[in-house]
C-alpha cells in the first residue's frame, strides 16, 4: 500500500496531534473493553454460579382459593401437607420432591451460641438442591429418616459463627437443648439467587421425620421440586395445581390453590438485568469512544484547515478529490487502529493482573469471584465500534479537504 | 510540422466574490506550439495567475473552449483535471509551495505518488533530478532548511519530476534575489533547449526577454 506509508510518515510530522488523537482513542478503546468486560465477567459469574446449583427448581408455598367449590369456600387457605408432596412425586418431568419445614431457634455447640435458621426436610432435599457436604461428611440419609434420629447439616454460615473449624462430625449441637449429631457442615458456594426464602449458607437441616416427631405439624411450609424439562413446565405447574386441589376438595381449575415459584424465571430476570447492565455499560464505553471520535474530527478539522494551502499544493500535483477523501480517512482510521490496539493490548493486560488480585470479602460470598471477560463478542463489538468511529471521523474532514479549490489555495495567504 | 499543445479559443473567467461579479479575463485566444518557449507579460491585477490556473488545469474558465494536448479540458470534472495536471504540468510557483514538514527528496517524490508509482521508483526518479540540478547533496534536508534559490530549484526539479509536456512558472524570481533568480531562469532557458514547452508569467520584461514569445496582457485580456 503505497498511501500507508506516506500516512505514517505525515503522523510523523504532526507528531504531537498524532499522539493526542492516539492517546484519546487508546483511553476510549480502554474504556469500553474494560466496561464491557465487568459487566460480561459479572453475567458469566451468574451463569457459573447458577449451572453448579441449576435453576430448575420448583417451590410450592400455600395458596387461598378464588372460589367457592363443594366443600371449600373462596379465600380459604389451602394448607399444603406431606400427602400434597407423596401425590406429586408420581407426575412426569419430576426428577425429586421433598418438603420442608421452617422454623428458627438457639443452637449451642461446646460454649458458642447462635440463633439459626432450620429446615427439617427429607432425604431427596440434596437432590433438589444439590448441597454439598465436606469430605468424609454426607447430607441426612433414608435411614436417618427412617429412624428419626438426631443429626444435624450446619450451614457453612452457622459452622463459621459456632467457630467450628476441624471436622466435627460426631460432635454435638444443641438444637433448642435437644441435642443433635453433626454429620455434615456444607461446603461454601457463591449464590446470588436461591429457591428458599435465604441463601443456603444460612441454614441447617434436620430431617423432616425427626422434626415430625417432637411437634407432630398439619401441614409443611414448603414443597420443592426439580423438574426434569423446562419447555413442559406449564403442563407441570397445572398436574401439580390439580393434584393438590383434588387433594384438599378446591376446584381443580383455581390457579389461587398453590403458589408457585420458579427459580429459572428469577435466574431470566437477573441473567436480563446483567444483560441490560452490559448493554448500558457498552454505551457508556461506546460514549467515550465516540467523544474520542469526535476528538478525532475536530483535530482533523483544524488540520485540514491550516494545511489548506498544503492540500492546494498537492491538488496542484495530481491529487484528486477523491484521493484526499480517502486518504483522510485514512489517516483517521490508521489513527483509530494504532490508538484501539494500544487500548485493547492495555485492557488486556490490565485484565490479567486483575484477575490474579486475590479478592476477598463478603459481598464474593454471594457473587462467588468473578473474572473480568474479554469474550470474542466484547472484542467484535469493540473493533466494530472503533472502525465506525475512526470512518466516521475520517469522513468529516476529508470532505471539507476535498471541497478545497486548488487555485485559491494557492493565492491564500 | 509543430504541433500545437495549447489551443485557448475566446476564453473568460469571471469570479463571484459575494454580489460583486469580476471579470478578470475576457477573449483570450492563444495557440501555443509545443517546444515553445512563452512569456505572459502584464502589470499586477492584469489576469495573468487566473491565464495561468486556467492553462495548468486548476481552474476552469468560465467561457470559451481550451484544449490541452488535443483534449478539452474546460470540460473536465475535478477530477480529470487533477490527472491532466499530474500528466501535462509541471508547476513552479513565486513562493516555491514545497511542503515544509518533508524532506527534499519526498517533495519531489510526491507528483510520482499521484501516478501510483511505488516508493523505491519514486525516490531514484526523484534523486535522477535532483542530481541533475545540482541539489545531490540536499536531499534529506527538509526544505525549509534551505535557501530560496535551492527551494525554487526543488520546486523545478518536482515540476520536472513527472516529466510533463509543459513547465508552468508563474513568478518563478519574484521572491529571489537577482542571482538566484539568474540561475533559476537560466535552468528554463536550458529546459527550454532540451525541448520543454515553457510558459513564464511575469511582470518583469528583462525576465520575459528570455523568451522566444512575449504576450502581453491587461486589463484581463491580450494586448496586440
Ligand atoms: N478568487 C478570486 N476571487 C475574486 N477575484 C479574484 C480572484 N482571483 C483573482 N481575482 C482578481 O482577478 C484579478 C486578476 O488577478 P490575477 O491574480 O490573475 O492577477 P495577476 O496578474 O496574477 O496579478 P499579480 O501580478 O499581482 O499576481 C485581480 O483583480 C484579482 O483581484
Ligand atoms: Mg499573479
Amino acid at each position: 500500500m503505497i498511501m500507508l506509508r506516506e500516512i505514517i510518515k505525515e503522523l510523523f510530522y504532526e507528531q504531537t496531534r498524532a499522539i493526542l488523537i492516539i492517546l484519546a482513542v487508546a483511553w476510549g478503546t480502554f474504556a469500553i473493553v474494560i466496561t464491557l468486560a465487568v459487566g460480561d465477567g459479572l453475567r458469566l459469574n451468574f451463569v457459573q454460579t447458577m449451572s453448579d446449583i441449576g435453576s430448575r427448581i420448583l417451590v410450592l408455598t400455600s395458596g387461598t382459593s378464588t372460589k367457592n367449590y363443594q366443600g371449600i369456600l373462596a379465600n380459604q387457605s389451602i394448607k399444603l401437607t406431606k400427602r400434597d408432596a407423596k401425590a406429586i412425586a408420581d407426575l412426569p418431568n419430576l426428577s425429586s420432591v421433598t418438603w420442608r419445614y421452617n422454623f428458627q431457634t438457639k443452637l449451642r455447640y461446646q460454649d458458642k451460641k447462635t440463633y439459626a435458621d432450620l429446615r427439617a426436610v427429607t432425604p431427596e432435599y440434596v437432590l433438589v438442591h444439590k448441597v454439598k457436604t465436606g469430605p468424609k461428611q454426607r447430607f441426612i440419609s433414608y435411614l436417618d429418616q427412617k429412624k428419626m434420629s438426631s443429626v444435624i447439616v450446619l450451614g457453612s454460615d452457622t459452622a463459621d459463627r459456632l467457630f467450628i473449624k476441624d471436622n466435627p462430625v460426631g460432635n454435638i449441637v444443641y438444637v433448642d437443648n435437644h441435642p443433635f449429631t453433626i454429620i455434615g457442615v456444607m461446603q461454601k458456594r457463591p449464590q446470588m439467587i436461591y429457591a428458599d426464602s435465604v441463601p443456603d449458607r444460612w441454614l441447617n437441616w434436620i430431617p423432616s421425620s425427626t422434626y415430625e416427631l417432637l411437634n407432630n405439624p398439619d401441614k409443611v411450609d414448603a414443597i420443592e421440586v426439580r423438574y426434569k424439562d423446562v419447555g413442559l413446565i406449564e403442563q407441570t405447574k397445572n398436574s401439580i395445581q390439580k393434584l393438590i386441589a383434588i387433594n384438599h376438595g378446591a376446584d381443580p381449575s383455581d390457579p389461587g390453590i398453590v403458589d408457585f415459584q420458579d427459580v429459572a424465571q428469577k435466574q431470566k430476570k437477573i441473567n436480563n438485568f446483567f444483560i441490560n447492565m452490559e448493554i448500558f455499560l457498552g454505551i457508556v464505553g461506546g460514549l467515550t469512544l465516540f467523544l474520542a471520535g469526535v476528538g478525532i474530527a475536530n483535530v482533523m478539522y483544524a488540520s485540514v484547515k491550516r494545511a489548506t494551502r498544503q492540500i492546494g499544493i498537492q491538488m496542484a500535483l495530481g491529487a484528486t478529490a477523491r484521493y484526499v477523501v480517502f486518504r483522510y480517512i485514512m489517516e483517521s482510521l490508521v489513527m483509530t487502529v494504532i490508538g484501539g490496539v494500544i487500548g485493547m493490548v492495555v485492557a488486556v493486560v490490565f485484565v490479567y493482573f486483575i484477575n490474579r488480585i486475590p479478592l476477598q470479602g463478603q459481598i464474593l460470598e454471594w457473587t462467588g469471584k468473578p473474572e473480568l471477560s474479554l469474550s470474542f463478542l466484547v472484542l467484535s463489538i469493540v473493533v466494530l465500534v472503533l472502525g465506525v468511529t475512526g470512518l466516521l471521523a475520517g469522513l468529516f474532514p476529508a470532505l471539507k479537504a476535498a471541497k478545497i479549490d486548488p487555485a485559491e489555495a494557492l493565492t491564500y495567504e | 510540422m509543430s504541433e500545437k499543445i495549447i489551443q485557448i479559443h475566446d476564453v473568460g473567467k469571471t469570479y463571484h466574490t459575494g454580489k460583486i461579479d469580476f471579470e478578470a479575463l475576457r477573449n483570450i485566444n492563444l495557440e501555443i506550439e509545443k517546444g515553445d518557449y512563452v512569456a505572459i507579460l502584464g502589470p499586477s491585477g492584469s489576469g495573468k495567475s487566473t491565464l495561468m490556473h486556467i492553462i495548468g488545469c486548476l481552474a476552469t474558465p468560465t467561457v470559451g473552449s481550451y484544449f490541452l494536448a488535443g483534449k478539452e479540458v474546460s470540460k473536465f470534472t475535478s477530477n480529470d483535471l487533477a490527472k491532466a495536471r499530474n500528466l501535462y504540468i509541471g508547476f513552479v510557483f513565486q513562493k516555491f509551495n514545497l511542503m515544509p514538514q518533508m524532506t527534499v527528496l519526498d517533495n519531489v517524490s510526491l507528483p510520482l505518488l499521484y501516478r501510483g508509482i511505488k516508493t523505491e521508483e519514486r525516490r531514484s526518479k526523484a534523486k535522477e533530478v535532483l542530481e541533475q540540478l545540482g541539489l545531490a547533496s540536499h536531499l534529506m534536508h527538509r526544505s525549509n532548511e534551505l535557501s530560496g534559490g535551492q527551494q525554487q530549484r526543488v520546486a523545478v526539479a518536482r515540476a520536472l519530476v513527472t516529466n510533463p509536456e509543459v513547465i508552468l512558472a508563474d513568478e518563478p524570481t519574484g521572491n529571489l534575489d537577482s542571482k538566484s533568480g539568474e540561475g533559476v531562469i537560466n535552468l528554463f532557458n536550458q529546459l527550454h533547449e532540451g525541448g520543454k514547452t515553457v510558459i513564464l508569467v511575469t511582470h518583469d520584461t528583462a525576465v520575459a526577454k528570455n523568451a522566444n514569445r512575449i504576450i502581453q496582457i491587461q486589463d484581463g485580456t491580450i494586448r496586440v
